[in-house]
């Protein structure tokens, strides 16, 4: 698989979670990876530091997607150390868990920046240094579709995430680069721990979820390795759902 | 993207950027800014906001602001497993935090009544105090190296909150006030100084 790998991957919001899953998967490939954080510099340097362990190459770049310009900041980055860009996983995301009538401006305009925009800003710098068989992968959640309580930001941001997809992925296609989504159920990380009553919220679902397992940041990274492969050139414009059948039940 | 590492910095070059940053991180008017001001309850801070002046302090000095430490002993309180640590070292019993959040009321009486009555912990004179006091400096030690002013605040008049109610807002509010344009500015200060980046006599 690893003579088949890209080479060259961009991971925004990697130092955590399923981003830091996405890195470590691409490192066994022997991938170079660029890490982007945000203000978690020791979780980061902790990723960086296993991306080398697992065989790969790894550069940490800290920026805040929410601006354009740092954005532009960090693929010129990407473009003076790699001259081009293999895999693009927009993956960071950021949140405020507040109903929508408790909402402001300033709440929604962060999330949706962070969220959403972000994507369309990576992608306009980053399809410039991709060659046919890149890849755009971008991550969102079951919240894009269905209400859960306090996600309305992050929610909407998801939706325009997923429709920003297929416009993408339709632009893009000419150029041979694919754009999809995969849409993760709860995953196990420690962005539960923050929240109130996180712990038991995630074990009503795993107790809910068909064969009773919370999806993996690691399943959830060997998805997204798939859609890089060249296996899966075919697969434009979708949203695949990852979630271990959660969202089948009524 | 890379902050100046190289930088001296003086005591008034940080206060300003400091005073710089807060305006722009939360959106607040300049003159508002004053040292004793408390972020959040003067000048409304919130989580996003202190991401943003945790990434700007990060670009402007090389210095983390440890506001995550300071949510994760908020959750800590919250959800009683930093009492639920307490205990165990105290009885060498591991009740889990679940099980004392069953506890009503939440004070300390109630939850060493539950400790008796379902574990066989025996009661001792004085063991509420006892517990509130070992927790309430377990709280105050993990907050040391925080943006917050704790200098005068003493364990009696914070163990006096948790007394009445293990979850009192009052508690954490207390503790948030401590979180002041000031002790901002000091923690940076120390981070610099301990780097070797603050010019001496400044």
């Amino acid at each position: 698989m690893s003579e088949q790998a890209p080479r060259e991957i961009l991971v925004t919001g990697g130092g955590r979670g399923i981003g830091r899953a996405i890195a470590l998967r691409f490192a066994e490939a022997g991938a170079r990876v660029f890490v982007n954080f945000f203000v978690n510099h020791a979780a980061a340097e902790k990723t960086a530091r296993d991306v080398e362990l697992r065989g790969g190459t790894a550069h940490l770049l800290q920026a805040d997607l929410k601006e354009p310009a740092e954005i532009k900041r960090l693929v010129a980055e990407v473009e003076r150390r790699a001259g081009r860009l293999d895999v693009l996983v927009s993956n960071a995301a950021s949140g405020v868990l507040r109903d929508g009538l408790e909402l402001s401006p300033k709440q929604w305009d962060w999330v949706l920046a962070t969220n959403a925009r972000a994507l369309l800003i990576l992608a306009q710098a980053a399809a410039r240094l991709m060659t046919p068989g890149g890849r755009i992968i971008a991550l969102s959640s079951l919240g894009s579709q269905r209400v859960i309580p306090g996600y309305t930001a992050v929610g909407v941001s998801k939706a325009a995430l997923e429709t920003l997809t297929r416009y993408l992925a339709v632009e893009l296609a000419a150029k041979g680069i694919t754009v999809n989504t995969v849409s993760a159920g709860a995953v196990e990380t420690d962005v539960w721990q923050m929240m109130p009553e996180g712990t038991a919220a995630l074990a009503a679902i795993r107790a809910r979820t068909p064969g009773g397992a919370l999806v993996t940041p690691e399943a959830v990274a060997d998805v997204v390795f798939f859609l890089a492969s060249p296996a899966a050139q075919a697969i434009q414009g979708q949203v695949l759902t990852v979630d271990g059948g959660y969202s089948l039940l009524a | 993207m890379e902050p100046d590492t190289a930088k001296i910095w003086t005591r008034p070059e940080v206060r300003a950027s400091v005073g710089k940053l807060i305006v722009e991180s939360l959106g607040v008017d300049e003159a508002d800014v004053t040292a004793d001001a408390t972020l959040i309850r003067d000048l409304g801070a919130e989580s996003i906001d202190f991401l943003d002046l945790s990434y700007k302090c990060q670009q402007t000095f090389a210095v983390e602001l440890p506001m995550r430490a300071i949510q994760e002993r908020r959750i800590e309180w919250r959800d009683l497993s930093g009492l639920a640590r307490v205990l165990e070292a105290r009885y060498r019993i591991a009740v889990p935090a679940e099980e004392l959040r069953m506890v009503a009321p939440a004070t300390i009486g109630a939850v060493l009544e539950h400790l008796a009555a379902k574990h066989g912990v025996p009661r001792t004179a004085g063991d509420a105090h006892e517990v509130i006091d070992a927790l309430v400096v377990r709280m105050l030690a993990d907050l040391v190296r925080t943006p917050l002013d704790l200098a005068d605040l003493t364990v009696d008049r914070f163990a006096g909150y948790l007394e009445k109610n293990l979850h009192s807002p009052d508690a954490v509010e207390v503790i948030m006030n401590r979180l002041t344009v000031r002790a901002v500015t000091e923690y940076i200060v120390g981070q610099l100084t301990a780097a070797g980046r603050l010019a001496p006599g400044t």
